[in-house]
């Protein structure tokens, strides 16, 4: 009798590996850590978010099968379930779910709605549009850039951004709310959101009362779209980001902290704003904190693994040019969507980042130069 | 005088993996093997050129004869671990790094030795001279001759025992100074003797606070009152040299140098035994203490081994599943068989490998303990680049590394990699970083030969 080695592996080390550390348990983690903001956002705008976020789901999905197998010759996913890229990783939901939260509950270009009086019950130019935004986030900004991880920008972002150029005027965070016609108080049915006044240049003292702030942090305020609202639920996925190590703790705060500063800065410096006292500055800066896709952009795109760069020193600048364009663009563009624009952007530097900040080996010296 | 160490609150060097500690053999003394029929004794046993054969088929040899001499530069002496006849020289037999030379001995079963003298109040210079006869070399995997770092040409502070013994399931230096403590300590001493050193530090991680006291309370009777013991807290690579360097004394070795250079050398658990045995008993390196372990045995042990055992005798004498043939399902069958521990092993596909001086830990793996999983894209989450103790960054050595550009995944590190693992087992692609950038250092090295520039 002897020893014999039933078909043994031969590899390379190390052996073990993490267990239950696997690249669709990430992505698992962060679809846990966006169930919050789904709920909140259900909660707050009604069924029709459920709505796009299946039409989403479902659209970015067949964009990834098809792609893969037209182009990748990949065995088409109904011949070969359990072996299709698609199910074993599940970034496909993750960039679908942060799409659906990114867009307003509807996008009125066409008025191919139905509607009982005034609200929109189902709204087909929306439904269109997802599926639009959908197969451009997968198949142009991830697919076609190399799959998983090769992405140059967040998906969902780029679509964003693209929807807004192109359709700005129908875009609206309609309030339906049917299943709980709850009113917290604030008038929060009209377009109008907190940025839209800073751009326009009406910010009045009295719109960042303690009151307001607190609304828009619950997420009782509309915004433009439905993922955004909520600052309280958005920091609940947040800790739980954070307790699973699926992001570093400290870029969300860094890049809040930035902006924080700027909007500071630059509140001082607008002679649009009458300050009466230190609780309207202060008031003023939470309200850009509170406001607009800051904080979920921060929590959820930001941290977006293959746009960000990979050192903390290089998050940090990443973070800083975030801030500064959000400010900006907030403030001088009149446009309430600096996050998004400014996001982009920095995505687009994060390869340079990258290039230039890169940690130096433990115990590194620097080479003496040879004098000639 | 005792010289107190920098740090005041030891602190480990921060940066690396938690792994499951899994000391399963922790409890078990160390046990002898008899050495089997027939020995296969390799001719590559540390790093640097083969040995060149002494003896001729026929040759009647002793246990602890040389078989083998030193080759020039980084060598070391081999020798005889059974007393017998040798029946072959160039015996081609597999081995961790592909098929090796070996010397095949029949063992007579008289277990007649061959000591050296042994030395009584021994010069420095007689120690390292006694090393390089006993043809001790780093025991705990790496193999660097040992009478080569105890050469020393500056002056040593400190020497480091590394007793932190961070990888999963190995557990033969614990062993070692539970079971031969007084034997351990004099063996550090006269290695400090040796390399002239000032104060001796042995370290150990802070779960082994048991440990620890037994060997402080020997350190106080044997009046070694240069040394003394540092805990650390247990964090994967903790026992890497240039990390350990700098959690004991909180110096930099600078990259691509040795500890030497801040003044400091470091010995391993085994090698420190080895060197008592030679210098007291005068037993050279035939044979060491290793640990047999992983749920493919039964009996997870620490035993001593003699030099040129196939894993299969020892294997069967831990109690693994025997069979005639192959089965799939059966419980307890090894699916991996890896020689070392499971972060920096080589993993063997043959259990007619051979145990060398090295070979610290026989591990037998079965499919609940490896999880073997395809790897997927990278997904760029940084991190590999977080856990990596070097502060490199895999992810890109492995990107450039396959993309041929020598120039890149040298800036992110190639050459600086300690091949911990840290990075692959983090990464929750599965990539296997660690093939990758051994990939990517052979690119940077054929980028430099032909260029002949230095990146
Ligand atoms: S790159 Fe090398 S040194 Fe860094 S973690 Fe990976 S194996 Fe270890
Ligand atoms: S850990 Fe793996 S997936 Fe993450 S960056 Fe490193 S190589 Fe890529």
């Amino acid at each position: 009798m002897s020893i014999i080695l039933n078909n043994p592996v031969v590899s390379v080390s190390p052996h073990v590996t993490q267990l239950n550390n696997t690249t669709s348990r990430v992505m698992i983690d962060v679809l846990i850590s966006l169930l919050p903001v789904v709920l909140v956002s259900i909660f707050f705008f009604g069924y029709l978010v459920l709505v796009n976020l299946v039409v989403c789901c479902v659209a970015c999905f067949w964009s990834e099968v098809i792609f893969n197998s037209v182009v990748h010759k990949q065995s088409p996913v109904w011949k070969n379930v359990k072996k299709s890229s698609v199910f074993s990783d599940h970034s496909f939901a993750v960039t679908a779910c942060i799409l659906a939260l990114n867009l307003p509950t509807v996008i009125n270009v066409w008025g191919w709605n139905i509607q009982d009086g005034d609200s929109i019950l189902f709204s087909l130019d929306t439904v269109i549009l997802c599926i639009l935004m959908s197969v451009f986030a997968i198949v142009v900004v991830k697919m076609l850039f190399g799959g998983l991880g090769r992405n140059f920008a967040n998906p969902a972002v780029t679509s964003r951004v693209f929807l807004l150029l192109a359709f700005t005027s129908g875009m609206i965070a309609v309030r339906t709310n049917p299943f709980f016609g709850l009113n917290l108080g604030l008038d929060a049915s009209s377009g109008a959101s907190w940025l839209g006044l800073v751009g326009e240049g009406t910010v009045l003292n009295s719109t960042t009362s303690p009151k307001v702030l607190f609304n828009m942090f619950l997420g009782n305020v509309s915004s433009a779209a439905v993922g955004e609202t909520s600052v309280f639920a958005i920091a609940i996925g947040y800790v739980y980001l954070v307790f699973k190590k699926v992001i570093d703790w400290r870029l969300p705060l860094v890049l809040i902290g930035f902006t924080a500063i700027f909007a500071l800065v630059f509140g001082l410096a607008d002679s649009r704003i009458e300050y009466d006292s230190v609780s309207t500055v202060i008031g003023y800066t939470l309200a850009h904190l509170l406001s607009g896709g800051l904080v979920f952009g921060a929590v959820f795109m930001a941290t977006d693994y293959s746009t960000s760069p990979n050192t903390f020193l290089g998050a940090c600048i990443f973070a800083l040019g975030i801030a500064l364009f959000t400010v900006l663009i907030r403030i001088f563009a009149q446009w309430p969507e600096g996050f998004s624009f400014s996001l982009l952007l920095m995505n687009i530097a994060t390869p340079m980042i990258d290039r230039y900040i890169y940690p130096k080996p433990f115990g590194y010296v620097r080479p003496v130069r040879s004098s000639q | 005088m005792k010289q107190n160490v920098k740090h005041k609150k030891p602190k480990s060097f921060p940066i690396g993996v938690h792994t499951i500690d899994n000391k399963l053999s922790q409890f078990a003394p160390i046990e002898f093997m008899h050495a089997p029929d027939t020995v296969y004794i390799a001719m590559q046993q540390n790093i640097g050129k083969p040995s060149l054969p002494v003896v001729k088929p026929g040759d009647y040899v002793k246990m602890g004869q040389m078989i083998a001499k030193a080759s020039e530069g980084l060598g070391a002496n081999i020798f005889s671990s059974v007393s017998g006849t040798v029946q072959a020289l160039n015996v081609k037999r597999p081995s961790t790094s592909g098929i090796a030379n070996h010397i095949q001995i029949k063992n007579d079963g008289l277990n007649t030795q061959h000591l050296l003298q042994s030395l009584e109040n021994p010069t420095p210079d007689e120690i390292c001279q006694r090393i390089f006869d006993s043809g001790i070399v780093g025991l705990g995997g790496a193999g660097f001759p040992t009478h080569i770092k105890a050469k020393v040409d500056k002056q040593v502070q400190t020497l480091i025992i590394n007793g932190a013994e961070c990888e999963p399931y190995i557990t033969c230096d614990h062993r070692i100074m539970l079971d031969y403590t007084s034997e351990f300590l004099k063996g550090a001493d006269f290695l400090a003797k040796c390399v002239h050193a000032k104060q001796v530090v042995i370290a150990f991680k802070n779960r082994d606070r048991l440990l620890e006291s037994k060997i402080k309370d020997s350190i106080k009777q044997n009046k070694l009152d240069n040394m003394d013991t540092m805990s650390f807290d247990s964090i994967y690579p903790l026992g890497a040299e240039k990390q350990l360097v700098y959690s004991v004394t909180g110096k930099k070795v600078p990259i691509r140098n040795i500890p030497l250079s801040v003044g400091v050398v470091v010995a391993n658990v085994a090698t420190v035994l080895a060197i008592y045995q030679s210098v007291v008993q005068g037993k050279t390196c035939y044979q060491r203490v290793l640990t047999v372990t992983g749920k493919g045995v039964k009996e997870q042990k620490n035993i001593w081994v003699a030099n040129g055992t196939p894993f299969e005798q020892v294997l069967q004498f831990a109690g693994a599943n025997m069979q005639d043939t192959p089965s799939q399902s059966a419980v307890g069958n090894i699916v991996k068989l890896i020689a070392g521990g499971p972060m920096m092993g080589y993993a063997v596909d043959n259990t007619q490998v051979v145990t060398t001086k090295t070979t610290n830990c026989i591990l037998a793996l079965t499919a609940e303990e490896v999880n073997i999983e395809t790897p997927l894209e990278c997904i760029n989450c940084a991190g590999c680049s977080k856990v990596c103790p070097m502060k490199l960054m895999p992810m890109f050595i492995h990107q450039y590394g396959q993309a041929q550009d020598a120039t890149n995944a040298a800036k992110y590190g190639a050459k600086d990699c300690i091949e911990c693992g840290c990075c692959s087992f983090v990464c929750p692609s599965k990539i296997p970083l660690v093939q990758t950038i051994r990939e990517a250092k052979k690119v940077v090295q054929k980028y430099e030969k032909t260029t002949k520039k230095i990146l």
